[in-house]
């Protein structure tokens, strides 16, 4: 038969010790872990919300014509507004035959939608008939429950003698002198991913500022159609 | 009577072992994945970066600039967005500004000296996510580079 010693005190110790620091490593870890994973699927939904937003933007500023609203800046922070818009464009959306007589227009809105915090983003194409009627329309969330808030100031390109151009805020006066054009949007979204963890909340509202460029305008100008 | 007699030394160390097996993997996986996740997130900011650049530089030729003008160093984003744009808008209002991540991007814009004086210009837009010295010990890609022509309006000098 085999006998055992009890552990001595000092044993005991040390090896309590080290039990509880490999138990509060592992919860630490565990945790850290949890929370890590947590943070990058909610940045990482950001990015894919912020993304879709400007991606499509930029498709849409890229063949805008001419702005609705007098060309005023949209601010999500205002109720019931939308950012609006008319573009010429054959690209492939959700809507019926255009009607004979149509002239490839489109008018683009944008708008954030909901009362939370984080809002969808909605975006609705209308295909103008002729006479700009509306010949059917088709709307699409570029963002469920993911835009805190959405900016936009167009900018124009205004004619000056010798054939240059100047740059003003497109609802300022010298953007309505004849031969102006839009020439780009000055963006600034903000999204995130709700969470009941208010702190992880805030870390993962991402801020982006950036200009996307209305590209067929830009051609049009180095072209010197609109002179 | 049953006596328990407790874990062996050699019990403990496998059962460590095999807990290590499964663990580490485990968290290597979720600091990967955030790692990705970031590398993913700068990519783009990086092409947004890039895509404004180029897109500028072809509309200050477009409104009368010369290519060479519209050259820039290598330079991280900074404050107004519409700071870039004042050769043609002398007071330009602060409206917004880049974000802390934008401003880790830097941009640099060079114009192809061959074809000076003609009609239109190559012009290369080089957008980098990581500071230049850490990026020579990175084996990954760190930064990328978009080609875009220039073209003068006709009648411009």
């Amino acid at each position: 038969m085999t006998s055992r010693r009890a552990t001595t005190i000092v044993e005991a110790v040390i090896f309590g010790a080290i039990a509880s620091l490999v138990v509060v490593g592992i919860i630490g870890l565990v945790t850290r872990g949890s929370k890590l994973v947590d943070f990058s699927r909610r940045t990482s939904a950001t990015s894919s919300d912020l993304k879709n937003v400007l991606e499509k933007l930029s498709e849409d500023a890229a063949e805008l014509v001419y702005l609705d609203n007098s060309g005023k800046a949209y601010d999500s922070s205002q109720g019931g507004t939308k950012l609006s818009f008319v573009v010429r464009s054959t690209r492939s959306e959700s809507l019926p035959a255009p009607p004979s007589g149509a002239t490839g227009l489109r008018r683009i809105e944008y708008r954030l939608d909901g009362s939370d915090k984080l809002k969808d983003c909605i975006r609705t194409v209308t295909q103008l008939g002729p006479n700009n009627q509306a010949a059917g329309s088709t709307e699409e969330k570029l963002a469920v429950k993911g835009v805190s808030s959405f900016k936009v100031w167009p900018i124009a390109a205004v004619p000056q003698a010798g054939g240059k151009y100047v740059l003003s805020l497109a609802d300022a006066q010298p953007a309505g002198l004849g031969g102006a054009t839009v020439a780009c949007l000055l963006v600034e979204v903000s999204a995130g991913e709700a969470s009941s963890d208010s702190a992880l909340e805030s870390q993962t509202v991402t801020k982006l500022a950036t200009k996307l460029w209305c590209r067929n305008r830009v051609i049009e100008l180095s072209r010197g159609a609109l002179r | 009577m049953r006596v328990s007699r407790g874990f062996s030394a050699v019990e403990v160390m496998v059962a460590v072992m095999v807990a290590a097996t499964i663990g580490i993997p485990l968290l290597t996986l979720v600091f990967q994945e955030r790692d990705t996740e970031q590398r993913s997130r700068f990519e783009y900011l990086a092409l947004l970066a890039a895509r404004d650049a180029a897109y500028q530089a072809r509309a200050l030729v477009a409104c009368g600039q010369t290519p060479d003008s519209v050259k820039r160093d290598s330079a991280a984003l900074t404050g107004n967005p519409l700071d870039e744009l004042k050769a043609v808008w002398t007071d330009a209002p602060k409206l917004t500004e880049y974000s802390a991540d934008q401003k880790r991007v830097t941009i640099e814009v060079k114009i192809d000296a061959a074809a000076a004086g003609t009609r239109m210009q190559v012009g290369t837009v080089n957008a980098g996510w990581v500071d230049p010295e850490l990026a020579k010990s990175e084996k990954r890609r760190t930064s990328l580079s978009l080609v875009f022509p220039v073209v003068r309006p006709p009648g411009m000098p």
